[in-house]
């Protein structure tokens, strides 16, 4: 628009009608006010630019309204219910509503807990069997802490326990295992593989002659399998002239006597036990009575439990061993294969 | 909306916001069915299409419900609620303008007919609705005016002269100083006003 050739009035019409806006809202102060009635009285383009501000309020404040669909807020809703409560937190989302989540939680526990406890004492029992069922699943994250409290079972035979399902027997037959008589090693070589090798030779046969792994694996299991099966040989390994009683193996004499090959042999027999599967005509009292046969032919109990016993008995005894079974129950076919010439043979019989 | 009725809903609407951020839908609900209408109008007046703000003041309440648990006690919903509106409806506007943009069309497309003939879309009015429709042909002006305007001149023309905020309720809403609010107010109805005068030739 067309102002004077003053400039100073120019200027004045400019802040005049920045002014006037803010005149129309009340959003002035008295000095302003003032100052905007006086210039106006003086300027008609201002005056005319005021009427064209209020025409134009009027008309933006005359534009009418609209109405929301009826739709709107139910699909609006909609949209709402698919969006799973993201506006929560993740620990609003875990535990609201409190009166519904509350309870679930609390009982989901109290399972978990319950159910966590019986695992651990079901897997404690597999643990100090050396022939866990043949169900067993590995061992079970909750086996390890609670190991000495079964420690007692692993000791004293339960004769009254309810007979466990058909145990996977870890059966290796009375048949040697090729490799250490083979392969002789030295004795250096020798203990330490005697010590390490204590589960190993159930897994070595197991594919000959067992087709049941999972005893193998329980066995293996370092943590809590090692801790019964392991400790008997490697404590004669290394104690070996300390506690020979105890242990029932070579008495220190003989084995100062004996050259490297037949320490190497002997230990190694020990290392490689003949399990027997036994079905026994009487479970409950299968353990007393295979424990005074082995005690009646010079053997020595190592470890017993409700369903196996592991012994170590004179080899020139085996057979006595076998028939003594053989009346208390039934023996698979193929167990009477000689042993080699080791005084001492660790058998574990499992029923 | 006045401030009058953000003041009275003020606790109830703290009230629904915290049932909301608890799931309750139906809390939520009441908060949709009570500020439906004022955000409509708002986005119906930034981007001048009812469809396209339907579907912006969806999306609003949506993001809204997300970002509950965003929300500032100390501020009202309804401002805030409103800035949310003023972001979808913005990149909205932006999409829409792309969109026309790229396609080629302007409100006052000329229609081909089937004898090749370029008509204009005839007015089919009847003279006893004649005073109607210039109300809204001028009504289809300001709405043209207000849509030429940049947007922040646009939403602060929209908030305070349509919408009729205070001036510290639109500077809550847009996080802008009061005298921001002012000069961009003064900006914003020199810009209609001199649109206006341009295409209605006389105010």
């Amino acid at each position: 628009m067309p102002e004077t050739n003053h400039g100073s009035v120019m200027k004045e019409c400019r802040d005049i009608r920045e002014l006037l806006s803010a005149l129309l809202d009340n959003a002035v102060t008295a000095v302003e006010r003032q100052r905007v009635e006086t210039h106006l009285a003086a300027c008609p383009r201002c005056r005319e630019a005021l009427a064209g501000l209020e025409r134009t309020v009027a008309l933006l404040r005359n534009q009418g309204e609209v109405e929301p669909p009826p739709w709107l807020a139910s699909r609006i809703m909609a949209r709402i219910a698919d969006e799973p409560a993201a506006h929560r937190s993740f620990w609003q989302r875990l535990f609201q509503p409190w009166p519904v989540k509350m309870p679930l939680q609390v009982m989901a526990l109290l399972v978990l807990c319950v159910t966590g406890y019986m695992m651990s004492r079901e897997n404690i029992t597999n643990v100090n069997l050396p022939a866990p069922s043949g169900e067993q699943a590995p061992p079970r994250p909750a086996a390890s802490a609670p190991v000495t409290e079964s420690a007692p079972a692993v000791v004293v035979p339960k004769s009254g326990e309810e007979p466990r399902p058909a145990p996977a027997a870890p059966s290796v037959m009375p048949q040697r295992l090729p490799g250490p008589a083979s392969a002789p090693v030295s004795p250096g070589q020798m203990s330490q593989s005697a010590a390490d090798s204590v589960p190993a030779p159930p897994a070595a046969g197991r594919s000959k002659v067992d087709g049941v792994p999972q005893f193998r694996e329980t066995l293996s299991a370092p943590a809590a399998a090692g801790k019964d099966v392991r400790a008997p040989a490697a404590e004669r390994v290394q104690d070996m002239n300390a506690q020979p009683q105890s242990l029932m193996t070579q008495p220190p004499a003989k084995m100062k006597r004996s050259d490297a090959k037949e320490e190497a042999s002997g230990s190694l027999s020990a290392t490689a036990p003949v399990t027997l599967r036994l079905t026994p005509v009487d479970p409950a009292a299968a353990g007393p009575a295979i424990a005074d046969l082995a005690r009646q032919l010079g053997g020595n109990i190592q470890a017993s439990s409700t369903r196996s016993i592991t012994m170590q008995i004179p080899v020139a005894r085996y057979p006595d061993l076998l028939r003594g079974l053989g009346r208390l129950g039934t023996l698979p076919d193929g167990q009477e294969v000689p042993l080699p010439g080791t005084r001492y043979q660790q058998v574990v019989v499992i029923w | 909306m006045s401030s009058n009725m953000h003041t009275q809903n003020e606790t109830t609407d703290q009230t629904l916001v915290n049932a909301s951020l608890r799931g309750d839908h139906d809390a939520f609900a009441v908060l949709v069915r009570r500020y439906q209408r004022h955000m409509l109008n708002t986005a119906w007046r930034l981007l001048g299409d009812y469809d396209e703000a339907c579907d912006t003041v969806q999306d609003a309440f949506v993001a809204a419900w997300r970002n509950l648990s965003g929300f500032r006690r100390e501020a009202q919903f309804s401002t805030w609620l409103t800035s949310i509106t003023l972001n979808q409806a913005r990149s909205r506007g932006e999409q829409l303008r792309r969109r026309q943009q790229r396609e080629g069309k302007s409100l006052d497309e000329q229609i081909p007919t089937s004898d090749g003939e370029i008509h204009f879309e005839p007015a089919s009015a009847a003279p006893s609705i004649q005073e109607q429709l210039e109300i809204e042909a001028v009504r289809q002006q300001v709405r043209d005016c207000i849509s030429a305007l940049p947007p922040d001149f646009r939403e602060v023309l929209v908030l305070r002269d349509m919408e009729e905020l205070s001036y510290d309720e639109v500077g809550a809403t847009l996080n802008i100083q009061a005298g921001t609010v002012k000069s961009r107010l003064f900006r914003a109805r020199e810009g209609v006003r001199e649109c206006l005068k341009r295409t209605m030739g006389a105010l």
